[in-house]
């Protein structure tokens, strides 16, 4: 209890925070200009490349193959270079390689050390140690030298200071050298190429990263645009190459394949400037060495592990992050810990324990955006969810709020007595809590409940339907005239309709880390579920997790949602309905993203006459809500939904459509609070509003 | 020197090449329509204000290039810092992305690639394959073992790094171009 209240205590302090951040037109400006460029580059790119799944599949395996296989390959690697005169060590944690190379350093006399980009590097917090030991140590990224001048935290994993504008570049090197720098980005950067290439020729060290090592072939590959990394690597006397052990595969062949999709991911680059392959110490002066530093720190430990082993197959290519919300709005200084967004987490949790990586876990909404660009096909949202499940000593506030929510008497308690206590509609919280209200209007719980209703008026548990209705929470308590409409309207469909005792679904309690609760649920409901009907939802989360009951083996069920199950009753009739309107739809991310239903809303809403269909990329933007996060992080809640208002502004769209309540109660809050003259409902109403004249044909059919 | 015809009918693959190597920023400098290798060269060293060059022992037509350039009044500079043109050899392209394929064992070559201002490749269309893994692989597999650097150039150096605007010359050549001999 103490957790909870001292986290509770924390709370405002994170939300003034992220209000800062997210206010900052600079950074947030910056970030939008370079994210969109690279995501809209990577879908035009795209094409290049065939079909995006088939190449998903085949790196899947390709990269777990070679996990399977890593300490046999790296034994491989390891053979070739030392026969060919380089060194190779493997250091087994952070503190370790720090020291190695540190010691290299001092070994050959070195008083300065290039580098090239390294995310590794920075995991082991390598350039202060080696200041310590008195190394003046330059990197030679453009992007990195900057932040590196500034001291600050690279903000974008491709781009690492976007948030700088060129005068506050100009700035960063006018200080470093003592006179006066234009702000112009072709000048600086050919000043940067005079200054650095001193420290080329000067340098006794030069390190780099590494992409990917082949193994049949032991051979390094790296790339850059700039051209910096090679001159890293092959003008020093001492080359040290730093290599993570997940970067291994099988071929040259399947590396060659990592850099076909890498670029073109990234950004949207076909083939990058440079890629340089290593293979052995290149002696083309006397006394040249090469040095091989493979770096563990819990990689291997996580290649037993089921969740964190799939992050290992990321090629850093920072497609994800691009698409994320959350990084959009907040960034890499924020979204990050050691490792930005929400494959970070994963990293974070990898390299220095989940402990480490939580906070920046919370900060994810679960919306699976980053599924859809992931080459590797990691399963980001699951990963993030492992990692708040292995900290138990943070997130208990959220994790006793579910707790608290999926007792379904509690929570007819407290809707009941707010619904009768609570006006209308909340504008203004009070004290801290006010920043929930900032940008949303709250509305106060329905009367009554379905579940009371709906037997009041007939319909029977688990039995008398074709079909099996499961409300959820949300609509059971916050909107159950959603669930009377779908009541109403199947009814007028001629569709019988059974309902079931339910528990929550559990989502909520596995996005918080809470698996004892989520599989406790799972089983009750699983209990519960006439197992010979059709089961049909009102809100996508709840069927995404009903629908992930499902992996453990067992049968469901067929699950529907709405507009699936309307759907296939129509054919290929006309809905029986007519709605004069702009109709836009808002693609719930369960919906879309975790149980893959693209088409099915849109073309239902087609089928109703008289509608005008808005659409756009903004119906499948997340929109904040994400359950309880809109009330966790309400300053990132309202600056991701911002986008899609703006869109229903600008559209002019009469009615937005949706499948979600908490998606409902996000975009109504925030449309009310903008007092935009857009009506937020549910597809259950809108179509019952739409049955002008009903006939019970489907009853025969 | 013979002839080189850029008839994409009758060199479908030289073609695809040229496009993407253009494409990423390369700048082709023979075959041209009407110009002479001789005389692109004369116009590419004054358009870009050439003084210092060098040039790999192994490019093809080694001699004609030097004496040409020396005839311009080009000069060999003490140290390689003051390049303002490098000339190498391509070991090899890949046609389907642009890219060119530097091989090599020791010496000095890889810095006329990597230091100057401006780089000028000179490819062999039999070492022209469609792809750069396709062009690269033999190398590594040689029997004798594989070379210890192999460097792959797609377009000059660039960067985005200081408001996405894109800048050429960073830390590599500002300028890539490029002569296909047969
Ligand atoms: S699930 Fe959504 S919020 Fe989380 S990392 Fe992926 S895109 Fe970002
Ligand atoms: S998780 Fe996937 S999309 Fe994100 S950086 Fe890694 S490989 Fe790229």
């Amino acid at each position: 209890m103490r957790g909870v209240l001292r986290e509770l205590k924390e709370y405002p302090t994170r939300w003034r925070q992220l209000q800062e951040v997210v206010k900052n037109p600079i950074m947030r400006e910056a970030l939008e200009r370079a994210m969109t460029r690279f995501a809209q580059g990577r879908a035009q790119a795209l094409g290049s490349l065939g079909d995006f799944q088939e190449w998903v599949e085949w790196c899947r395996e390709m990269k777990d193959r070679a996990l399977e296989r890593s300490s046999e390959l790296w034994d491989r690697v390891r053979e070739s270079v030392e026969s060919r005169g380089g060194t190779f060590y493997l250091a087994s944690d952070a503190q370790a390689a720090r020291e190695y190379i540190g010691k290299l350093a001092q070994e050959a006399g070195a008083t300065l050390m290039v580098k090239g980009k390294s995310i590794t590097s920075e995991e082991m917090e390598l350039n202060p140690y080696l200041a310590s030991l008195g190394l003046e140590v330059v990197e030679t990224d453009l992007g990195e030298r900057i932040i590196q001048l500034a001291g600050e935290k690279p903000s974008h994993i491709i781009v690492p200071a976007i948030h700088k504008t060129k005068e506050e570049v100009a700035r960063v090197f006018s200080r470093a050298w003592g006179r006066e720098v234009p702000d112009d980005p072709y000048l600086i950067t050919k000043e940067v190429r005079k200054d650095l290439r001193q420290k080329f020729l000067n340098a006794h060290v030069g390190m780099t990263g590494i992409n990917v090592v082949s193994a049949d072939v032991p051979a390094f590959f790296l790339m850059t645009n700039e051209g910096n990394g090679r001159l890293c690597a092959t003008i020093p006397n001492v080359q040290v190459i730093l290599t993570g052990w997940e970067k291994i595969v099988e071929t040259v062949e399947d590396a060659f394949a990592i850099f076909d999709i890498l670029p073109v991911n990234s950004v949207g680059l076909k083939y990058s400037s440079y890629l340089s392959i290593f293979t052995g110490p290149f002696s083309w002066k006397k006394g040249r060495q090469l040095h091989v530093v493979v770096l563990d720190n819990g990689r291997r430990e996580a290649l037993k592990d089921p969740y964190f082993k799939e992050a290992l197959r990321c090629i850093r290519c920072g497609a994800c992050m691009n698409v994320c919300p959350v990084y959009k709005t907040v960034g890499g200084h924020t979204f990050a810990h050691i490792y930005m967004g929400g494959i970070g987490a994963a990293w974070t949790a990898i390299t220095n324990g989940p402990e480490e990586a939580r906070e920046v876990a919370s900060l994810c909404t679960g919306c699976g955006t980053c599924l859809e660009v992931c080459p590797m096909g990691i399963p980001i949202p699951s990963l993030v969810e492992h990692v708040k499940e292995l900290v138990k000593e943070k997130g208990q506030a959220e994790r006793m709020a579910v707790r608290l929510v999926a007792k379904r008497k509690l929570l007819e308690s407290a809707t009941g007595l707010a619904s009768m206590v609570a006006p209308e509609k909340i504008t203004k919280l009070p004290g801290p809590a006010g920043i929930i209200t900032q940008e949303r209007i709250l509305e106060r719980p329905q009367l009554p409940p379905f579940h009371p209703w709906a037997l009041s008026r007939g319909l029977e548990i688990g039995k008398g339907g074709e079909v099996t209705l499961y409300a959820g929470c949300m609509v059971e308590y916050f909107y159950p005239n959603i669930s009377r409409d779908a009541v109403e309207l199947l009814t007028r469909l001629g569709i019988p309709l059974q309902i079931m005792k339910e528990e929550c679904c559990g989502l909520p309690a596995r996005v918080v880390g809470d698996m004892g609760l989520w599989e406790e649920l799972e089983a009750k409901n699983k209990g519960y579920m006439p197992p010979d009907k059709p089961l049909l939802f009102l809100c996508a989360t709840c069927m995404s997790g009903i629908h992930d009951y499902g992996e453990k083996g067992g049968e469901l069920p067929p699950l529907y949602d709405l507009s699936q199950y309307l759907l296939e009753k129509l054919g290929r009739e006309p809905f029986p309905g007519s709605y004069q309107a702009r109709v836009a739809y808002h693609f719930p991310c369960h919906l879309e993203r975790h149980l893959g239903i693209k088409e099915e809303p849109l073309e239902l809403l087609s089928r109703v006459r008289g509608v005008e269909l808005v659409e756009g990329e903004e119906a499948h933007l997340c929109c904040g809500g994400a359950g309880l996060y809109a009330f966790k992080y309400p300053p990132v809640a309202a600056e991701i939904l911002k986008k899609k208002l703006d869109w229903l502004e600008n559209e002019n769209v009469d009615l937005l459509v949706t499948s979600c309540p908490s998606c409902i109660m996000q975009i109504r809050g925030g449309v009310q609070k903008r007092k935009l003259p857009v009506k937020v409902i549910h597809m259950a109403t809108f179509l019952l509003e739409a049955c002008v004249e009903i006939h019970s044909r489907f009853a025969q059919s | 020197m013979s002839e080189i015809t850029t008839d994409s009918s009758a060199n479908p693959l030289l073609s695809l090449f040229l496009e993407n190597f253009e494409a990423a920023g390369g700048v082709i400098l023979y075959p041209q329509k009407g110009e002479s290798i001789q005389k692109a060269l004369t116009h590419m060293v004054k358009a870009e204000g050439v003084r210092y060059f060098a040039i790999s022992s192994d490019v093809p037509n080694f001699n004609m290039v030097s004496r040409l350039l020396e005839g311009l009044g080009l000069e060999r500079p003490q140290r390689y810092q003051a390049l303002d043109l490098g000339i190498t050899r391509a070991h090899g392209a890949g046609a389907s992305t642009g890219t060119l394929v530097f091989v090599f064992s020791e010496g000095r070559d890889h810095l006329l690639t990597s230091l100057p201002r401006v780089h000028l490749a000179v490819l062999r269309r039999e070492d022209l394959h469609e792809n750069v893994s396709h062009a690269t692989i033999s190398f590594l597999k040689d029997p004798e073992g594989p070379p210890p650097y192999v460097s792959l150039v797609t377009g000059p150096s660039r960067t985005g790094d200081i408001e996405l605007t894109h800048v050429t010359g960073v830390h590599g050549p500002e300028k890539l171009y490029l002569v296909v001999v047969s």
